[in-house]
């Protein structure tokens, strides 16, 4: 198996972590990479790319449990996947139909749909709580908080102007509120 | 750090509470998702197409072997930068101390040659590196009609498998080539190279790598896809033969190998 072949040549506990990540990972970021790009070709280069991305950030790895590692590696490669279809627009010259600045206003915020009763403020609930946004609103936050992206990242994989990305995380983050208003962890007072 | 001018102000604590609960909201999301997440990537470690090729893992690790090499790489250069200016000085006075008597040695003007085979993952890098020392060089009288008429001074196989003739010859200055060829399209290449000349035989995924012995010197041969491949040196040049052809047998190709000698 590849990891030994990596590990073999000198034993290092990162290229080993990385070798194990790749095999363990590899099945979800497969899947993930497909839905956004439909190109079964260009997934395996897709995954390289990303883990490379994430050799910069193993500490940050290794910190993470298990769970929220998996969340952490499905939104690197998904950014990866993005960042790959914007680049093929260009290429391509048709325009890309990814988060646009209109296409961006144009997607319906559930906070207006959703009405969920809750009165426990924990933990749980405020993972719950960020589901209620939209994907956009999440992908944001995500980038901003877990990934810890800067805005000229975070405007490059959503491909919005980076002069509207701090608007559009303020919008998120009071919608997050909002949600988290209406679920009652946030008094309306406060 | 952001310093707080009003520490207390009711706003300010409100946009830091607020803050901090988006962030404790994103870290319970994110371990929600990769509670689902991780559930579906399991599922999908049953499904045989949803695993890496063979290609795609070798592909993989070649990367991941050139980044971590050329990242420990970066990290020696970076730290003996840091120590370059201390050693420098004690380097340049000791190398304006030792110039004149070492230059005046013919012993140590003299090159010897020494034979590097650096077996890697893709390749084997053979060159020859200068060494000081003392060289132990024989003149042998030969005259082979298996030689092209041009080549003084340089080696050459006497002992070519039956069959096979000059097909073709480069005589560079650091690098010369024979190309044996016999009537059914089969070659034979013979190569020396020089001092200075690097070069690379695909190794990769060979069938077999064996040590031999060559003229009393340490040589390799190699066998990958049909062809194989005999190289070593004998301290002042580097040799490969090379045949293209399955029927030819190893005992053959190393009868050829003995046989090279200096043509004057």
């Amino acid at each position: 198996m590849f990891p030994v072949v990596i590990s073999a040549i000198e034993n290092d506990d990162d290229r080993f972590f990385i070798a194990q990540f790749y095999e363990q990972y590899y099945p979800i970021m497969k899947k993930k990479a497909y839905e956004l790009t439909h190109d079964y070709s260009i997934i395996d280069d897709l995954i390289h790319d990303a883990i490379l991305k994430l050799m910069k950030k193993i500490p940050t790895l290794r910190s993470l449990g298990y769970y929220k590692r998996t969340t952490y590696i499905v939104y690197t490669i998904r950014s990866v996947a993005i960042n790959h279809n914007r680049q093929e627009a260009v290429k391509s010259k048709k325009s890309y139909l990814g988060m646009s600045d209109d296409l961006m206003e144009s997607i319906p915020d559930p906070i207006t749909i959703d009405e969920v009763c809750a009165t426990n403020e924990d933990y749980r609930e405020l993972g719950e709580a960020i589901e209620q946004l939209s994907e956009r609103d999440r992908s944001l936050l995500y980038n901003k908080y877990n990934l810890e992206l800067s805005d000229t990242e975070i405007a490059e994989i959503m491909d919005i102007p980076i002069n509207n990305v701090r608007v559009y995380l303020m919008r998120a983050r009071l919608r997050a509120l909002k949600i988290l208003t209406r679920r009652g962890i946030v008094s309306e007072n406060q | 750090m952001k310093i707080n001018d009003k520490p207390t102000d009711e706003n300010t604590l409100r946009e830091e509470y607020e803050e901090a609960l988006i962030k404790l909201a994103m870290s319970s999301f994110a371990e929600r998702e990769g509670q689902r997440l991780a559930q579906e990537n399991e599922a999908l470690k049953n499904d045989p197409f949803y695993q890496p090729s063979a290609e795609a893992e070798r592909k993989f690790a070649r990367s991941m072997n050139r980044r971590y090499y050329k990242q420990k790489a970066k990290n020696f250069l970076e730290t003996s930068y840091q120590h370059f200016h201390k050693v420098a000085v004690v380097c340049f006075i000791t190398i304006i101390l030792l110039a004149t008597s070492t230059l005046a040695v013919e012993a140590v003007r003299i090159k010897v040659l020494n034979f590097f085979v650096n077996v890697q993952q893709q390749y084997t890098e053979i060159r020859i590196k200068e060494k000081s020392g003392e060289p132990s060089l024989e003149e042998k009288d030969i005259v082979s009609k298996n030689v092209p008429s041009n080549w003084k001074n340089d080696y050459a196989p006497l002992n070519i498998p039956a069959g096979y003739f000059i097909n073709n010859s480069v005589n560079g200055d650091n690098f010369k080539t024979i190309e044996y060829a016999n009537g059914r399209n089969e070659i034979i290449i013979y190569q020396q190279f020089d001092e200075q000349v690097i070069s690379n035989i695909d190794t990769e995924n060979a069938d077999s790598i064996n040590e031999i012995t060559v003229q009393g010197h340490k040589g390799l041969l190699i066998n990958k896809d049909g062809e194989r491949t005999i190289t070593w040196s004998n301290d002042v040049k580097v040799f490969l033969i090379m045949a293209e052809n399955g029927n030819l047998q190893e005992e053959d190709m190393i009868r050829m190998a003995e046989s090279v000698t200096l043509i004057k």
